[in-house]
């Protein structure tokens, strides 16, 4: 295991695209230091910017990233396997493209968040920036496995374009939340702004707030979704509270009626 | 000749055979709603002789011990193969279970994914294209628009090599106590985890031999245990009995299987009117597992 300390911030962005796991494992401290990140358009060592030591003190977990990493860009990006923790805030693309692994952010994250990422799992303990696991501009999918779960809030664009695994948010989130959904589960708790689902094929949209639909969604009818006692079970288990609507039943608009209408907006409805 | 609670026990043995067996949890409402839907979907398989599968229902589950909290039962279903279980599956989940109100269905053994097989991936279709699928922790579940919500399946079952064709001969004096003391090994049998009885009450009243004059038949009765033709054939029946009653066992695994014959002996010598037990067999020619009577009193007499 090893504690990365940043040493000299810098207001250039630093990219640490590649710094994963399962590429330092089996080094030396030296040997990691001597690895490179991007900052700005040249490639320096890691060393120059961080302080890295061996260290013990989080059991299981690999990299610890200390000091101001708000402008440190991709930390966790491509993991797929590991642990890493982040004492403070991370700059943009953290966790993006990852297929596995876990990835624990402390504080606030940036833009970016777990886009399209495959697998794995990420739990800010703060907020979130705009685009939580969607796709890239141009790409056609988004957060396709793994869970994102977001203790604060989140920006615009959460889950763009997604093509499966689940998000969850608990107080809630910005604009155009899984605009063009394909697939996926978002659990929206605390709050949604306009443009919700808007032009989203298929998926599930769970929320504990009535929405302000576009208008090409239609309301459906009250029921009991069999499949939510097991996602409560999963929600749980990640130790949030499980709303008690969950287990009620539900209010369910049916949408986009532009896109096909197999999507579903799942209103909660205590 | 052995002897258990008085009773004279034959040292013969049972000759069982593999089949593939799958486990399903079927969840509804309420106890009675699950309940409807598992006797559907076990019923008419009493044995693969005449029948797509032999099934039963294992236990019923609180509500606790469901994966979606809600009350159900576990049912075990037995066939030759893999592909004949599928297909006696899809045909029963969807005719029995999907039909009944309120109800959901789950897979209830490991995953291999070399054994597995589809269920709710081939019940999907007639959600008509408006069906679901919600990919959990690796498992899959197909919901399906149903007129009162939503069927709810998983996508893929495991399957185990599994043991079939146990069985008990209870041999008595009369037809009321031969019938209590099967009635009585039947309730004990189905205590045990990982078995059932897939005859009408768990018992088999015709007991069948293999074979018969008509060319066409399989089997036929099994004349050797026939009261009324003591006499006229090589009859097994010793003096005083006029009545026989067989337990079918079918278990996911051998050690099952014995058990739950040896909680079928215990609980049928307790009966008056029992003279002996025995047991049915090919000569050990065609069945790979064979269960000693002798060696089931044997050991549980010395606590194992």
């Amino acid at each position: 295991m090893f504690k990365l300390t940043l040493h000299t911030p810098s207001p250039i962005p630093l990219d640490l695209d590649g710094i994963t796991p399962q590429r330092v494992a089996g080094l030396s401290a030296i040997e990691v230091a001597k690895l490179t990140v991007l900052h700005g358009n040249r490639t320096e060592p890691l060393g120059e910017f961080f302080h890295v030591v061996s260290s013990s003190k989080l059991p299981g977990v690999n990299l610890h990233f200390a000091g101001d990493t708000r402008n440190v860009k991709g930390i966790g990006a491509r993991m797929t396997e590991g642990s890493i923790y982040v004492e403070n805030d991370v700059g943009m693309h953290a966790g993006a493209i990852m297929t596995g692994g876990r990835l624990i952010i402390d504080n606030v994250a940036g833009d970016w968040l777990g886009a399209e990422m495959k697998g794995g799992y990420i739990e800010v303990r703060g907020e979130a920036g705009n685009q939580v696991g969607a796709a890239y501009r141009g790409s056609r999918r988004g957060m396709t496995g793994g869970t994102i779960l977001l203790r604060g809030s989140a920006g615009d664009e959460l889950g763009l374009l997604m093509r499966r695994g689940l998000i969850i948010v608990e107080r809630g989130c910005g604009e155009f939340a899984c605009a063009s959904m394909i697939a996926g589960t978002v659990v929206l708790l605390g709050g949604v702004q306009e443009g919700l689902g808007a032009g989203m094929k298929r998926g599930t949209i769970i929320t504990n707030h009535e929405p302000s639909l576009p208008p090409s969604f239609r309301f459906a009818c009250e029921y009991r979704p069999s499949f939510l006692p097991l996602l409560s079970a999963k929600v749980q288990q990640l130790g949030i509270d499980v709303p008690k609507g969950m287990v009620e039943p539900v209010r369910c608009y049916r949408g986009d009626l532009l896109a096909g209408a197999r999507g579903e907006v799942l209103v909660l409805l205590q | 000749m052995l002897q258990l609670n008085g009773v004279e026990v034959e040292d013969t043995f049972a000759e069982a055979f593999g089949m593939t067996a799958a486990r399903l949890v079927v969840t509804a409402e309420t106890p009675g709603w699950a309940r409807e839907a598992a006797v559907a979907a076990t019923g008419y398989a009493a044995s693969v002789i005449g029948c797509d599968a032999e099934a039963g229902i294992e236990q019923e589950l609180p509500a606790s011990d469901t994966p979606d909290g809600r009350p159900g039962v576990t049912l075990l279903f037995f066939a030759f193969s893999r592909d004949a279980l599928q297909k006696a599956l899809i045909n029963r989940v969807a005719q029995c279970i999907l039909t009944c109100p309120t109800t959901s269905c789950f897979n209830a053994l490991p995953i291999d994914p070399a054994r597995s097989i589809r269920i709710g991936g081939n019940l999907r279709f007639f959600g008509d294209g408006w069906q679901i699928s919600k990919l959990l922790d690796d498992r899959r579940f197909w919901r399906i628009p149903v007129m009162d919500g939503e069927f709810l399946c998983e996508d893929v079952f495991g399957t185990v090599k599994a043991v079939a064709g146990g069985n008990l001969l209870i041999l008595a004096e009369t037809q009321t106590s031969g019938l209590r003391a099967a009635e009585a090994a039947v309730a004990a049998a189905r205590h045990v985890p990982g078995v059932i009885l897939p005859f009408p009450g768990g018992v088999v009243r015709s007991g069948s031999k293999v074979g018969s004059k008509y060319k066409a038949l399989k089997a036929s009765t099994n004349d050797a245990y026939c009261p009324t033709l003591r006499g006229a054939v090589a009859s097994e029946l010793p003096d005083g009995v006029n009545a026989v009653y067989e337990l079918v066992i079918d278990g996911l695994d051998l050690a099952a299987v014995e058990r739950a014959t040896w909680e079928a002996m215990l609980a049928a010598t307790k009966n008056p009117g029992v003279r002996r037990l025995t047991a049915g067999n090919y000569g050990g020619k065609l069945g790979p597992f064979h269960i000693h009577l002798r060696a089931l009193i044997e050991s549980r007499a010395e606590g194992g």
